[in-house]
């Protein structure tokens, strides 16, 4: 009965691809492993000014504040997007988040937000959240969770200022839209 | 030659475990290098689309509202519909069965469920509560918890089963005393269409059911259900009752064998109307099962001994969200249910029966407060106007009780969920229940939850929860051997728990748990020599240190494991001795294997008890169950189909049964059966 028990085991050795999102056989995922799959995914729809683009062959972003389960954006090093590698820090200063591309604020950051979007100034940081709001107080991209399922809102205005372009895709998947939308792409 | 053998059983089984889970640790580290993508499943790898329907693992039944397991102030364990596809559940009792620490007993009548350590024979699963999408199912006769085939639900309508751990009188009021059983219904829109699915099996079984679910874009969702349900059952023998036996009862006959007399069957349905925040739902079940085991003293071999429960409800909820994050929920709800047993004492039959009806409202509200709190308050009344229990003879008509009760109860309740710091949350609730039968009884829970470390999170819990006497315990009664107990109160326990749960990442988490309750009043029937009359008395104690461990690690592939394993004493601390039934290891493997991807998968069960003590002072053997489903679908889900084998190497092994089944002591579980079962979405 052992033998039969080990070469079950061994059996389903097979590492495999990856599978289907429409099959939820794996157990559901944690909140922030499918935030920080959100998180890489904005980073396709976004544009970065071009002088920004000629700043070098890596994608920096910058977690700012205490996220819990930060080890799931760790999970984002080395990974390539659009020929970028991206690059995972933890930051202790607001004042290092302009060499960031991509800025995410924790919900420990509610009370300086205007603080640090202000030392933000203009500069092209895609600044993303998941506390209540965000977006309406500035940040650019904020997730929230409506029936157990990720969801988010934009800031058109902020990111306009920043002269970071959110592709009309990324815009219509999203659940509220702050600041006026430019017409088309 | 026994001692031996069952030594070596254990260490084989131990071992065979222990080689497991080194193996699964194992391959966790081969796989988790082998990969690009460490995640269970790479969620990078989707659209963003695709991203957006997935969602987070949460509970509801822990603090009443939804929040992520690793928050909840209690030990959680979630099985989902996949699950029960994958591993070929058939009732709640196989759910039930492979939780950590549960276990389960059969006296092929009803099944009973044990949770740490405690599962005494006679009792009815009075001491967990079962909800279902919130409503309680336990009846107003005997609070008893169906977990068999008379569960009122079919387990294709359910979504997921929520299992909270520990005292939950706090929010639940009485029953919760184990733990809360949450079943949540599948949302109509998951049906999408009509489904027909057939079932065949050993032992004559079959099942049908026909489901139908609808979703409107804005307008209501609606979800129907029937299920028909038919057994011929087991032809069994008992050497108890074979006249070939020197030592055999005198109702021996047949040559031990109950022919006819294992049959099972219900029909059930279930509707849920669903509209903005409004919820209508009804559920309904009758089920008929043979009593082939000539209990009470009745007649052997007689398919005429059998006990039919029906039970309903009819349940109406609005909830609704305001702006800040408040959710009122209020709630209405008729409910009854009838037992009827039919008994044969040398060809006389002896009706039994019980009636009950129960309705009620409650309300509910969740809201912030103060950027830090998340408080829930709530306040639930209900009328118990029939509570009748019934027992006569049929002919000559001998009538030994005719009694009619009604109760009322109602309770108000409230919890706070303080976040102390952002890795520190603190829980501290209360709820007063005043029942017209006993009087009032208060049951306060208290929960650290803390972070000491990324991905780890520790819990430790304090709660007292109580179980209420039934109105069965309280007023059944045939004088002079049986009578009744008006004075009885409740059981109260005092739980201490210390959790330590741990998310590896490359989706690999583990649990540890050490938890010590002392259990007073206990209400247990007691034998008068001097009378000769039984009655129940608040009279017993009972104590229980447990340990347990999880291990749980899933693929990106689709393969999914999860290692168990429980360690409970459970005594009476007068003698110090082990209750009777009360396993001391309990250990489960669950295993998903897909064969092919997405289309086929393997999955694998394997359960092992250790001895346990029966009523007369026997102890049954230790065991190692094996179950096996082979679970296919078609494209578009349009079919599927699995293939079950149960208990794959035909283990004999026997559960404990209750002083009621005299002679007989325990009772042989079946051998190897198997399941076919297919569905179709029209």
């Amino acid at each position: 009965m052992v033998m039969v028990f080990l070469a079950m085991l061994l059996a389903f050795q097979v590492p495999g691809e990856n599978g289907h999102a429409a099959d939820r056989n794996a157990s559901a995922p944690a909140e922030y492993q499918l935030k920080a799959a959100f998180v890489y995914n904005f980073i396709k729809f976004v544009e970065w000014p071009s002088a920004e683009r000629l700043a070098g062959d890596t994608l920096r972003i910058c977690l700012l504040g205490e996220v819990p389960t930060a080890a799931s954006f760790d999970d984002l090093n080395g990974q390539e997007v659009l020929g970028r590698r991206l690059s995972v820090t933890m930051l202790k200063l607001p004042q290092e988040a302009r060499s960031c591309q991509v800025l995410f604020l924790a919900a420990t950051q509610t009370a300086r937000l205007t603080e640090v979007l202000a030392i933000l100034g203009g500069a092209p940081v895609l600044t993303i959240g998941d506390t209540e709001g965000y977006a309406k107080r500035g940040v650019m991209i904020n997730m929230f969770l409506e029936n157990k399922r990720v969801r988010f809102e934009i800031n058109a205005e902020t990111a306009r200022s920043a002269e970071l372009r959110i592709s009309t895709k990324l815009l219509k998947l999203a659940s509220r839209v702050y600041g006026a939308v430019p017409g088309g792409e | 030659m026994e001692m031996k053998r069952y030594q070596q059983t254990i260490r084989r089984t131990a071992s065979c475990l222990l080689i497991a889970c080194a193996t699964i640790m194992l391959m966790a580290g081969v796989l988790s290098a082998e990969e690009t993508a460490p995640e269970g499943r790479d969620l990078k790898k989707l659209s963003i689309e695709e991203l957006m329907e997935i969602e987070v693992q949460t509970v509801v039944s822990a603090s009443r509202y939804r929040q992520k397991v690793s928050e909840a102030p209690a030990s959680v364990t979630i099985i989902t519909a996949r699950d029960i596809q994958k591993f070929g559940y058939r009732t709640l009792a196989d759910i039930l069965r492979s939780v950590r620490g549960f276990y389960t007993t059969y006296d092929r009548n009803y099944q009973y469920l044990g949770v740490r350590g405690f599962g005494r024979p006679g009792d009815n699963n009075t001491r967990i509560l079962l909800l279902v999408d919130g409503h309680r199912v336990n009846d107003a006769i005997y609070d008893s918890a169906a977990i068999g085939t008379e569960f009122v639900l079919d387990v294709d309508l359910i979504e997921r089963v929520e299992v909270s751990r520990g005292p939950g009188s706090s929010l639940y009021g009485s029953n919760a005393f184990f733990a809360v059983v949450n079943v949540i219904t599948r949302r109509a829109k998951d049906i999408g269409g009509i489904e027909l699915s057939a079932e065949g099996g050993s032992q004559g079984t079959y099942k049908g059911r026909l489901s139908y679910g609808a979703a409107g874009k804005n307008g209501p969702d609606v979800l129907l259900s029937a299920t028909g349900f038919t057994s011929a059952g087991d032809r069994l023998y008992f050497p108890a009752y074979d006249p070939g036996n020197p030592l055999a009862d005198p109702r021996a006959g047949n040559g031990g064998y109950a022919d006819n007399s294992d049959y099972d069957r219900f029909g059930s349905a279930y509707a849920k109307y669903e509209v903005g925040g409004l919820q209508l739902a009804g559920a309904y079940i009758e089920r008929t099962k043979g009593i082939p085991t000539a209990s009470y003293g009745t007649d052997f071999n007689e398919p005429g001994n059998r006990t039919t429960d029906s039970r309903g409800y009819v349940d109406l909820q609005y909830s609704s969200r305001f702006t800040g994050g408040a959710e009122l929920t209020l709630r209405t709800y008729y409910d009854w249910y009838r037992y009827d047993g039919d008994y044969l004492y040398a060809g006389t039959v002896n009706k039994d029966r019980a009636v009950a009806s129960w309705y009620g409202g409650d309300i509910r509200l969740t809201t912030r407060l103060l950027n830090a709190h998340h408080v829930i308050i709530g306040s639930e009344y209900e009328v118990r106007d029939r509570q009748n229990q019934y027992n006569a003879d049929v002919s000559p008509p001998v009538v030994y009780l005719d009694d009619h009760r009604s109760s009322t109860k109602w309770a108000v309740y409230a919890q706070d969920e303080i976040a102390v710091s952002p890795i520190f949350l603190l829980y501290a609730g209360i709820r007063y229940d005043k029942t017209s039968t006993f009087g009032g009884t208060t049951n306060p829970r208290i929960a650290a939850v803390i972070k000491p470390i990324e991905n780890g999170t520790l819990k430790l819990l304090y709660g007292k929860a109580f179980r209420a006497p039934t109105v069965y315990e309280l007023y059944y009664a045939a004088p002079p051997q049986v009578l009744n107990n008006p004075t009885l109160q409740p059981e109260q326990i005092d739980t201490y728990e210390l959790v330590y749960e741990h998310d590896f990442g490359n989706g690999l988490r583990a649990s540890a748990s050490r938890y010590r309750y002392s259990i007073r009043n206990l209400i247990t029937q007691t034998y008068e020599p001097s009378s000769g009359a039984t009655s129940f008395r608040n009279q017993e104690r009972a104590e229980a240190d447990g340990t347990e461990l999880e291990v749980q690690k899933s693929w990106s592939s689709g393969a999914d494991s999860r290692l168990s394993y429980a360690y409970q004493k459970a005594v009476d601390p007068k003698t110090g001795e082990l209750l009777t039934n009360a396993p001391k290891h309990l250990a489960k493997l669950n295993l998903v294997v897909p064969i092919i991807k997405e289309r086929f998968f393997a999955g694998i069960e394997e359960q092992y008890t250790s001895p346990r003590t029966t009523v007369a002072g026997q102890k049954t053997e230790s065991f190692a169950v094996t179950n096996l489903t082979l679970f296919g679908r078609g494209p578009q889900r349009r079919v599927e189909a699995s293939f079950s084998i149960y208990n794959v190497f035909n283990k004999k092994y026997a559960d404990p049964v209750s002083g009621d089944l005299a002679p007989l002591d325990s009772i042989q579980q079946d051998g190897r059966t198997f399941r076919v079962k297919l569905t179709y979405v029209f």
